[in-house]
């Protein structure tokens, strides 16, 4: 069985975020690039489930952005994706979410996958718009947000968290498409083996025309980006209970107004 | 004519607090470019709200009514709710960012080739009669304006973003109720089993007021004064990842970056040092309270009032304070 794993590659979560003169964008000059976290543990499922399958099964990673998202294909073969496709644009920005869900469709057929994961959202643009786009365009069942999974043969088992303290077991037939969240697995760290063995794994280089998306015309585009400056009143208080909290619990409502 | 959708939820038959925001929201949007504004509603016992949404101006209720849920997540409601829209072909359809929505919604445009934008917290219209949508980035560290060039633009917006009360928008209509007959084929997953698992029952992401512990609390058995607390304010409570990973909560608590956005109009962090991680999944709370024995603790830096201490003797004072100016 073959199986598919689409990553983004984004900054890493401690950078400082910094808007380029024109405000179309932020200065990606000084960023650290990591694979988005929740796509770590995307590959991690993808790599246990090779496991239990045996040799029957591939894993082939796909990622979509400029050549730089190649170091992140990189480190996913190291931790044990079989290949990697590499669907190249110019920046990280001018794909729309529709356009880069029809190139992972177009990918994932080609890599003839029958099981699809993805992070559940992506920690630069904070959309979650790809997993459920990408299983429209392949008309396949999508399970979101899954924290448990299981697989046998021709469906699988997960398990969602849902908001307001429930939880969900879900049977799904395959192909399906799995967007993955915290608590469903440890990633590994990429040995310095699988660094190695990483270098000869085969990483396929394509451009849109292949694909045969066209993205001129983005059905969003971006302006006017700003830092947002939240000022805030910092009235630190510490001579003791309970006077500390009674001051607050009285500014909390005469002057904040939020009680 | 044309017109604005809202997809609207309801909670013990009476339209959400979250709906209601959108609504008026939508309502003013609708009054600006002279459109007419519709609702659309997919679950159970949902028929009550019909008479809630005349005061919005609301002229259809699109309404599916049916007993369970639908047997596939996403798939089913998808398809339901994009046949409405592309009868009507609206120039907008608005949703509140709850984690079913975030499922659904990003299905719908595909099937509509709509463009979309997801966590809104500002709407307008452009000189271009195009829907701009303002959108925090990188968990919040920037914020951007979005021009949705489609002719039908899809956002799905964050809860507690709007100013609108009700009543600016479009003046009060006879709502017609409009019955939509459920898609029930066969779509390849079905739902074993729902359980509850945790006691907490205000929805973290939509909560008016959040109260949050961390790794300070040693234990999941200690949250239960964070719970005292919450449940004294009708709060939602959240931890660090410290307090995830270390197992005391499960992550659908978690905020932060890599866990829940927040956006209460008050948020009380509770041994919790404040790391950007955290910061980005409550920055935009409309006040922040800090409990903390470490004066030099970051999130001194990020908040409104806080108090130098130990949450184990500053949280129960808190709880008895609040319960007495409360309940008065
Ligand atoms: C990729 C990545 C993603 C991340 N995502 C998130 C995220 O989504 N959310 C998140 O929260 N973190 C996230 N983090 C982790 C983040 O960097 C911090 O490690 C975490 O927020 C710390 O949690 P904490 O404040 O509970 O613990 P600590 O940093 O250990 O702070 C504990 C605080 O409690 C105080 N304290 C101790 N005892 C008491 C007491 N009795 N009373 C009062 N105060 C007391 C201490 O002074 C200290 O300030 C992420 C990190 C990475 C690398
Ligand atoms: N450019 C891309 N290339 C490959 N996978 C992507 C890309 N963008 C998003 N994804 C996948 O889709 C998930 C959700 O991203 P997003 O919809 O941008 O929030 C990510 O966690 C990735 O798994």
């Amino acid at each position: 069985m073959n199986i598919a794993v689409c990553i983004k590659q984004v900054p890493d979560t401690s950078a400082t975020i910094s808007i380029k003169p024109d405000k179309k964008g932020i200065d990606e000059s000084a960023i650290k690039w990591i694979i988005n976290p929740y796509d770590e543990f995307a590959i991690e499922q993808a790599l246990q489930l090779k496991e239990k399958i045996g040799d029957a099964a591939k894993v082939t990673v796909i990622s979509v952005g400029p050549a730089k998202v190649q170091e992140a294909l990189r480190t996913a073969m190291a931790m044990g994706c079989d290949e990697a496709v590499h669907i190249q644009t110019e920046d990280r920005w001018s794909l729309d979410h529709l356009s880069v869900s029809k190139v992972l469709a177009h990918a994932v057929q080609e890599a003839q996958a029958k099981l699809v994961f993805l992070g559940r959202h992506a920690i630069d643009d904070d959309s979650g718009h790809t997993g459920p786009m990408l299983a429209t365009m392949l008309n396949w069942s999508q399970a979101c947000f899954v924290q448990t999974f299981e697989w046998s043969d021709d469906h699988i088992q997960v398990g969602k968290d849902l908001e307001g303290g429930r939880t969900q077991t879900w049977k799904i037939d395959l192909p399906a498409v799995v967007t993955t969240t915290k608590g469903l697995n440890q990633p590994r760290y990429a040995s310095l083996k699988g660094i190695m063995a990483a270098k000869k794994k085969p990483l396929h280089t394509k451009t849109l025309a292949d694909v045969g998306v066209d993205a001129s015309a983005a059905s969003v585009t971006w302006s006017e980006f700003f830092v947002p400056v939240q000022e805030r009143k910092r009235k630190i208080f510490k001579d003791g209970l309970p006077g500390d909290v009674e001051q607050v619990v009285t500014l909390l409502r005469e002057e904040a107004k939020v009680l | 004519m044309s017109s604005i959708f809202v997809y609207v939820e309801s909670k013990q038959q009476k339209l959400s607090s979250s709906s209601k925001e959108l609504l008026a929201k939508a309502s003013v949007l609708a009054k600006q470019a002279e459109l007419e504004l519709h609702a659309i509603s997919i679950g159970h016992n949902h028929s009550s709200i019909a008479e809630e949404l005349k005061s919005f101006g609301v002229k259809t209720y699109y309404l599916s009514d049916h007993e369970q849920n639908l047997p596939i997540e996403g798939q089913a409601y998808a398809e339901l709710i994009a046949s409405i829209c592309s009868k009507a072909n609206p120039l907008a359809v608005l949703a509140t960012a709850s984690a079913f929505a975030k499922t659904i919604f990003p299905r719908v445009a595909q099937l509509l080739s709509a463009g979309i934008v997801t966590d809104c917290v500002e709407l307008s219209w452009d000189a271009n009669h195009k829907l701009q949508a303002q959108k925090p980035l990188y968990s919040g560290k920037c914020v951007a304006t979005a021009t949705i060039h489609t002719n039908c633009a899809i956002a799905v917006c964050r809860p507690n973003s709007f100013l609108e009360k009700g009543g600016e928008g479009l003046s009060l209509c006879d709502t017609k109720v409009e019955t939509v007959e459920a898609v029930s084929r066969h779509v390849g997953a079905r739902l074993i089993e729902e359980k509850e698992v945790t006691a907490s029952k205000v929805q973290l992401a939509e909560a008016e007021i959040v109260v949050s512990g961390g790794r300070s609390l040693k234990s999941g058995e200690n949250f239960s004064i964070l719970e005292d607390l919450a449940q004294v304010l009708g709060a939602a409570v959240g931890a660090s990842r410290a307090a995830v990973d270390a197992g005391y909560v499960p992550h659908s608590m978690q905020v932060g970056q890599t866990g829940k956005t927040v956006n209460p109009s008050l948020y009380i962090a509770c041994g919790i040092s404040g790391a950007i991680q955290h910061l980005a999944g409550m920055r935009t709370s409309k006040t922040i309270v800090a409990i903390n024995t470490d004066p030099e603790a970051p999130i001194f830096q990020h908040c409104d009032y806080g108090i130098v201490g130990d949450l184990f003797d500053v949280v129960p004072v808190m709880t008895q304070s609040l319960k007495k100016i409360l309940h008065q």
